[in-house]
């Protein structure tokens, strides 16, 4: 059974994401933080054009859809680039979470333990709270204004942008790795 | 043979088992390591912003994330087009865009090239929509002036003229504050936009418009402008230099309720 890293972390990852499900279920996160952090400063005119009875429903798609496009033209390449690692490898966390999830829970019924709900929490921060926490940290730091602190930064918030890519590569890496050793580990190897 | 075999798988387990342990082991060092971080993260932004004693965030050009701020004044108010205010196209559309920009910004530049001229020729020129440009100069005192050289060329009747320029001579330039946007450059766009260097000069040397330009801000400020370039349509904010797609769709969509 192969053990260095990397083909740990290949195998992990190939084991979800040969599965459908979590394909879809990666892309459409990965979907979703996309568009929440490029709709993220028109949040207000989305809400009114969607609440708007007088408004077509033609508006109501379009308008957001073509927000979608300021990507192009209202991010910086650095921040585009981040903007869409940070959705992708979301994206990829999520799935990777929940296929462990729910690897864990079957494995614990199968074995006819109880598991409260502590357990099951414990087990999502302790894989996915890298992941979340980046995620958390590059949305929300402009939503309750520390605009004015990174503007002294040299990326002028570039930074955090980086550092939760970092820490999603990361986090892929670990729960991967933590997918690949179930394959391997055995009861019996365990003493 | 049959007990070289058995030892090597022996080793091949006793190495995924240690592989196992140090796994484990290095779970909890890095759940400790990823709470501490965010934890530091979040708390350090909190307290920075609540001890700047402003619900507002600084300013700064769009490019990324920046929601608006929090509007204290009425917008209705602030928004009413008023005597400083020089409108592009006919007094008469049904659509009014007021566009709060600063001349260093490179987002606002952006809309400059990518957005108005588009817009200025379906919408501007066929009465459809009237434009307003306001000032928000906030990127340092090359805005400031360039802000108020402007406010200048409006006495002279020559405001749009004079503002493409500026913004072409910006863009052509590509650099915030490396001091292009000085009193030269001012008076020699001024004389090839048409107007009386002179009068011109004269205006901005008595820095008669500074005060204004800190005026506009705050007006801006008030209503929840934190960044640039922040459009109002028809009194409905759109931040950020959205592709010009998006420009028409609002627009557009203004104009069914006429």
């Amino acid at each position: 059974m192969p053990t260095n890293n990397a083909r740990l972390i290949t195998l992990g990852l190939k084991q979800v994401f040969v599965i459908p499900w979590y394909v879809a279920l990666a892309l459409a996160v990965c979907a979703a933080t996309f568009a929440l952090a490029v709709w993220l400063p028109n949040l207000n005119l989305i809400s009114h054009v969607l609440t708007d009875s007088s408004a077509p429903l033609f508006f109501k798609l379009q308008i957001p859809l073509t927000l979608l496009g300021s990507i192009d033209t209202n991010f910086t390449l650095l921040s585009a680039s981040y903007t869409i690692l940070i959705s992708v490898f979301f994206g990829m966390n999520v799935a990777l979470v929940a296929y462990d999830i729910i690897r864990r829970i079957s494995a614990v019924k199968d074995a006819g333990i109880a598991l409260g709900a502590s357990g099951v929490l414990s087990g999502i921060l302790g894989i996915g709270c890298a992941a979340c926490g980046s995620v958390v940290i590059t949305e929300l730091l402009s939503l309750i204004g520390v605009s004015g602190a990174l503007m002294f930064l040299p990326l002028r918030g570039g930074e955090f942008g980086i550092v939760g890519v970092v820490l999603l590569a990361a986090s892929i890496a670990f729960v991967s790795k933590k997918i690949a050793l179930s394959l391997v580990c055995a009861p019996k190897l365990i003493k | 043979m049959h007990n070289e075999h058995h030892q090597s798988h022996e080793s091949e387990q006793a190495r995924e088992h240690e592989e196992i342990v140090k796994f484990e082991s290095g779970n909890s060092y890095f759940l400790s390591a990823s709470i501490l971080t965010a934890g530091i993260l979040i708390a350090g932004s909190v307290l920075y912003s609540t001890s700047k004693g402003t619900s507002n965030p600084a300013p700064q050009p769009t490019g990324g994330n920046n929601p608006p701020a929090v509007a204290s004044a009425d917008l209705s108010k602030v928004l009413a087009v008023g005597n400083r205010d020089i409108i592009l196209g006919d007094q008469k559309a049904p659509v009014t865009l007021i566009e709060y920009g600063d001349y260093q910004c490179p987002f606002c530049g952006k809309m400059f090239t990518q957005v108005e001229p588009q817009l200025r020729e379906e919408y501007i020129k066929t009465g459809k929509v009237k434009m307003v440009y306001r000032n928000f100069q906030f990127l340092g005192a090359e805005s400031t002036n360039a802000g108020a050289s402007a406010e200048c060329a409006k006495d002279q009747g020559k405001f749009w003229v004079y503002h493409d320029e500026l913004y072409k001579a910006e863009i052509a330039d590509g650099k915030e504050n490396s001091g292009n946007l000085n009193r030269a450059l001012f008076v020699n766009l001024a004389e090839k936009a048409g107007l009386d260097a002179n009068v011109f000069a004269s205006c901005y040397d008595n820095n008669k418009y500074v005060a204004q330009i800190e005026k506009d801000k705050n007006d801006a400020s008030a209503i929840g402008v934190n960044a640039t370039p922040t459009n109002y349509i028809n009194g409905q904010m759109v931040q950020g230099a959205q592709p010009y797609a998006a420009f028409k769709s609002v627009i557009d969509l203004e104009l069914t309720k006429k």
